[in-house]
């Protein structure tokens, strides 16, 4: 089995990723729940990349006819990981701030 | 007979001028004297109204959510050892003699939650698309707490002392209805519904959720899931 340049780096950039995401899990810096999510995600794209008639036949199923798919397919999912990332921690600032202003509205009225 | 003095009322208001003052009145004529407005960011006259009508009044510097709002309610009350608490709408779509049948309740079924239903109730003018949304609200609710109930989005709602101290409501928006509910599930809350009147105004008709909130809310619930 011979495998192209990209079949090994997306493989290692995704051990990358897991690694991290399980070192932020150890830390607590991250739930279970988004280690299970992370994992999956780059598990997937490192699957696709190292079997890409997978890829082919999922890329046929939604609709891309095209074998050039691999490049585009990997861009949209890490584009799909960038904004669901932001929005994560977006949503976490807004937690963040809705504890200190509803902290100050106690602590003023107990004035 | 419940004494009256150990329930509280929890009203969440954004820019309630025009209702506030007499939804308090309308509470105290009903024998209950503990009110705590939680003034969430309003531009108008809410608070002031709220504190001359004798109501405590909480404000968050900035807009949060009604379910913030909700959250800073009851923690209110806790941090004054309070009884049961109830919420309710500040912008007069609740009938406050309602409250008795919640505070009857939760005395009666010994449940953690009462939800004031507004479709088990003699409310035949509902919006149709309310009643569109609110189901659609029901099943989003059913499929992520496994609890079927009549009116998931209801604001009118009774907590015991015991769910009160449990809850934690981490949602800003109109997804803490659905997010109690998760938090039943989690601290095996049992809940209970019993029917209420409710009178729609112009203007509660603009507020509550609309297809795009709905979207909004499922989506922020996901993340609520993930982030826990």
């Amino acid at each position: 089995m011979s495998l192209a340049l990209y079949q090994i780096i997306v493989p290692c950039i995704a051990g990358v990723f897991i690694l991290r995401a399980f070192s932020n899990f150890i830390r607590h810096r991250r739930t279970i729940r988004e280690l299970v999510a992370v994992s999956g995600f780059w598990s997937g794209l490192a699957a696709f990349s190292i079997f890409p008639d997978a890829l082919a036949e999922l890329a046929q199923f939604i609709g891309i006819k095209d074998y050039i798919n691999g490049i585009t397919f990997f861009s949209l999912g890490l584009l799909f990981y960038a904004v669901f990332k932001i929005l994560l921690a977006l949503y976490r600032n807004e937690k963040q701030i809705t504890r200190l202003v509803r902290k100050e509205a106690l602590a003023k009225v107990k004035e | 007979m419940v004494d009256t003095s150990k329930v509280w009322i929890i009203i969440p208001a954004l820019n309630e001028e025009r209702y506030i003052g007499d939804v308090i009145t309308a509470v105290q004529a009903e024998g209950y004297s503990n009110i705590v407005v939680i003034n969430d960011g309003s531009t108008d006259n809410t608070a002031n109204i709220a504190k001359e009508n004798g109501a405590i009044v909480v404000s968050h510097s900035i807009n949060r959510g009604p379910g913030a709002a909700t959250q800073t309610g009851l923690d209110y009350v806790t941090s004054r050892e309070g009884g049961m608490a109830i919420t309710l709408d500040a912008d007069g779509q609740h009938n406050p003699a309602d409250i008795h049948k919640l505070v009857d309740a939760l005395k009666k079924f010994k449940s953690d939650i009462i939800i004031g239903s507004r479709f088990l109730g003699e409310n035949s003018h509902i919006p149709t698309i309310r009643r569109i949304f609110n189901l659609v609200a029901n099943i989003v609710t059913f499929v992520l707490s496994s609890r079927w109930v009549s009116d998931s989005q209801s604001g009118m709602k009774a907590f015991s002392e015991r769910a009160r101290k449990l809850l934690s409501i981490e949602t800003n928006g109109y997804e803490f209805c659905t997010e109690i509910f998760m938090e039943c599930k989690e601290h095996n809350l049992t809940i209970t519904e019993v029917p209420i009147s409710v009178t729609y105004t112009k203007e509660s008709m603009n507020k509550g959720q609309n297809f795009a909130t709905g979207l909004q809310t499922v989506g922020k619930l996901f993340l609520q899931a993930l982030s826990k």
